[in-house]
């Protein structure tokens, strides 16, 4: 065991639990007031569902940040490689940008979500546009995901 | 593609002005402008509201086989024709959805009823018994539940007698019962336990004669219930009627408040044709009178005419895609053939596995050879089927099927995403590029020529010019475009300005916007974050499945996680790739060219909700309208 390794799973399960957490939360805002407008509007499930899951990517983006870094680390193989304790901090610092854009931006995104879902409810035909505003939201995740993927795959060790 | 529309002006005598309404309305050729605003209810509303409440009832009763039928396809002469019998049918329907009412509310008082007298039904006494008497005080009512055995206690000493029976939700029923002389001190008991009294309505029996009598009336009631439904059972074989009916008076109302101008002795009203149906027009009037005045213009320019789109079997579907955002302006170029392409394009970049596009295109093509579904959903399901297309041939270039990579392949997401960011990348310069191309030909095609080649050809020099810096061999080329390009836009981008400093300085300001366009093509890298999604993601699932192999147990295992595992992959990448590629061709690529604000063309024609089609014949002259 060293302690470079140890850093770098530490970022790798920051990057799947910290966004994880943004998105369950955000999935949840939606949901709630998802269920709230189906009560009176049940005909509008697939529309309001869409924009339900919406703030749902960013766990999905933090899960992909921690198996890619689990991946090159070549733990999959089962053997544990040997970091210096710089290297574990660089790959630290590369799991950061998903970590904590992914877990605000999926708070952001689940606001607008829900303004879009209360949108939906009085004019359903609106819902295409409450799902672009609520994606526009979603490209700074994406962003922060590119930046840590190109970070993982070339910090040298 | 976008049909030019005319302007209409048609009178004719008073005496054929309800036979060519009927006639224009059969054919759907004319859009009427409206003259006045119309107000007041139509007998023919509060019908509607009727039928449609009826056809809601039959459809309770109704069976899923039944819903499901074939083509509802019926003859102009029998959509048309008024007939009694179904008035008579939405009678009936409506007694026994009345009668059905009425027993459902008799049946809930007296379930009420039993549901009141149930906590009580082991008390041997009637009613009656129950109050004051000669020398004793009975009462009967609630207390908590809890408090039973204490209860019990409190009331034995001082030694009136009580029973106690069952829970209800409003507390634990007792009975109490004391000599007249004690019901002071009893009260005082009452009230620390939290009890309410009942009395019972009915005094002569005991609550268990009362409740076998109302079960005996309910099940009569029950019975009669059972009936009526099975009444009601049989008209749902003629929903069609009602479904018919309802459409008919759609079409009635419809007729009835065209925006016709009536004139002594003539009726007078205008609307907008497409310039393809113009002859048809014509045959449909000649076809009710010879005499009329028709005048077909091009729309003057302060008129706003309405936006006929046209296209090609395969480019259809995605007019619902546009129609989203806005319908394009009758004079300019219909976005749909280009969008139609690139929704395509990236749409199979983003999915890219080949597995996953056969699943797409084939749950998308059962569903509509099975279900038959309408209009909008119809079109949806048919872009998705040609995504799913798109996603298999990429998912090939990829080589990547259900996460499995296969060689020989173009290009690896997983393994190569540098290369693949610069193809992202490039597909965006080339997406934007389109948008401004479509803006150019709009110029050219009003004579402002300059504006073309100022502000939409000096971009493509830049844009290529910047992408060809990145080709090994091309540098050079790329370099003296973007420099041409940006030498254009600083000369003229400050041509329309006023004043000598706004001419001098608006170019710099034009090449400002250098800045827009660029993040606009970084945004497309959101297509390599989304394709690596899909892979790793379904690469996870098979090797997480992939562990269990082994044991004939660990197959079933691995076979399910395999299985649900690249279910919520697929879900969770259509739902990416549908919203992301949205953003890309409304916010990217509309915003180079597209202009919206049309109002859709709807001509007075048949309402038809319920049926398929009508069969609506041939026009005088040959034409052949479905």
């Amino acid at each position: 065991m060293n302690d470079g390794l140890l850093i770098a799973i530490i970022g790798a399960a920051l990057a799947a639990i910290l966004p994880g957490i943004g998105s369950a939360i955000g999935v949840q805002m939606g949901g709630r007031a998802a269920s709230g407008v189906m009560s009176e509007k049940p005909e509008l499930f697939v529309r309001l569902l869409i924009l339900q899951a919406l703030p749902g990517t960013q766990g999905i983006y933090g899960f992909l940040t921690a198996v890619i870094l689990i991946n090159r680390l070549g733990l999959l193989g089962g053997s544990a490689p040997a970091l210096t304790t710089g290297q574990g901090w660089l790959f630290f610092g590369a799991c950061m940008p998903i970590t904590i854009v992914g877990l605000l931006s999926a708070l952001y995104q689940a606001r607008t979500a829900v303004s879009a879902i209360h949108m939906t409810a009085k004019q359903p035909k609106a819902s295409t546009s409450g799902m672009i505003m609520t994606a526009v939201v979603e490209t700074y995740a994406i962003l922060a995901l590119l930046a840590g993927l190109l970070l993982i795959w070339n910090i040298p060790f | 593609m976008i049909v030019p529309v005319k302007k209409v002006k048609l009178a004719v005598l008073n005496d054929y002005e309800e036979a060519l309404l009927k006639n224009l309305q059969r054919y759907g050729l004319l859009m009427l402008i409206p003259l006045e605003e119309r107000e007041g209810e139509l007998p023919e509303d509060e019908l509607l509201a009727r039928t449609e409440k009826s056809l809601r009832l039959v459809r309770e009763y109704q069976s899923k086989a039944e819903r499901n039928q074939e083509e509802h396809v019926v003859a102009y002469e029998e959509f048309m024709r008024v007939d009694e019998s179904r008035k008579e049918l939405l009678m009936k329907i409506e007694n026994s959805g009345a009668r059905i009412e009425a027993l459902r509310g008799e049946i809930k008082a007296k379930e009420d009823a039993i549901s009141f007298y149930r906590p009580w039904r082991n008390l041997p006494v009637p009613g009656s018994r129950l109050g004051r008497s000669r020398y004793s005080v009975a009462r009967i009512g609630f207390i908590k539940p809890y408090d039973a055995k204490s209860f019990a206690q409190a009331v034995e000493n001082i030694g009136a007698g009580h029973m106690i029976f069952d829970r209800s939700p409003d507390g634990l029923a007792v009975a109490v019962v004391c000599y007249l002389e004690d019901d002071e001190a009893l009260l005082n008991i009452l009230k620390t336990f939290d009890f309410h009294e009942i009395t019972l309505p009915e005094k002569a029996r005991t609550p268990a004669e009362v409740i076998s009598r109302i079960e005996e009336e309910l099940s009569a009631l029950r019975e009669s219930l059972r009936r009526t439904e099975a009444e009601l059972q049989e008209y749902t074989e003629s929903s069609k009627e009602l479904e018919l009916l309802s459409d008919q008076l759609k079409t009635q109302i419809e007729l009835k408040q065209a925006p016709v101008m009536k004139m002594p002795r003539a009726a007078y009203l205008e609307g907008w044709v497409r310039e393809d149906r113009v002859d048809a027009l014509k045959r449909a009037i000649t076809e009710v009178t010879d005499i009329y005045d028709l005048d077909i213009a091009d729309p003057a320019p302060e008129e706003e005419p309405p936006t006929v789109v046209e296209n090609k079997k395969f480019v259809e579907p995605f007019e619902s895609i546009t129609e989203m955002y806005s319908l394009p302006h009758p004079d300019e170029t219909d976005p749909n053939p280009a969008l139609s392409f690139w929704y395509l394009f990236i749409f199979g970049m983003m999915m890219g596995d080949a597995g996953y596009g056969f699943i797409i295109s084939l749950a998308t093509f059962l569903f509509l050879k099975i279900k038959k579904p309408k209009d909008q959903s119809a079109r949806l399901l048919k872009v998705f089927f040609y995504a799913g297309i798109a996603t298999i041939l990429w998912g090939a270039a990829y080589g990547s099927y259900f996460g499995f990579t296969v060689k020989p392949n173009l290009i690896e997401p997983m393994n190569d995403p540098l290369k693949m960011l610069i193809v992202s990348l490039a597909v965006g310069g080339l997406h934007i590029i389109t948008g401004i191309l479509i803006k150019a030909y709009d110029d050219i095609r009003r004579g402002r020529y300059f504006d073309a080649l100022f502000d939409q050809f000096s971009w493509v020099l830049i844009l290529a010019g910047l992408g060809m810096l990145f080709v090994p061999g091309l540098d050079a080329v790329g370099g003296a475009l973007a420099v041409t390009g940006a030498a254009i836009i600083l000369v003229t981008g400050g041509r329309k300005s006023k004043g000598v400093f706004g001419k001098l300085f608006g170019g710099l300001g034009g090449l400002y916007n250098i800045t827009g366009y660029l993040s606009d093509i970084l945004s497309y890298s959101r297509i390599l974050a989304l394709s690596l999604s899909t892979a790793i993601i379904g690469w996870v699932m098979n090797m997480l499945a992939g562990m269990f192999t082994g044991s004939a147990f660990g197959y079933i295992i691995g076979a399910v996680i395999f299985i649900v595992g690249h279910l919520f992959n697929l879900v969770m990448g259509i739902l990416s790739a549908y919203v992301h590629d949205l953003r890309l061709q409304f916010i990217e690529f509309f915003n180079r060219f597209y202009q919206g604000g049309g109002y859709p063309f709807e001509p007075l024609s048949l309402k038809l909700q319920y049926v398929d089609k009508v069969k609506i014949g041939n026009l005088q002259g040959g034409i052949n309208h479905e």
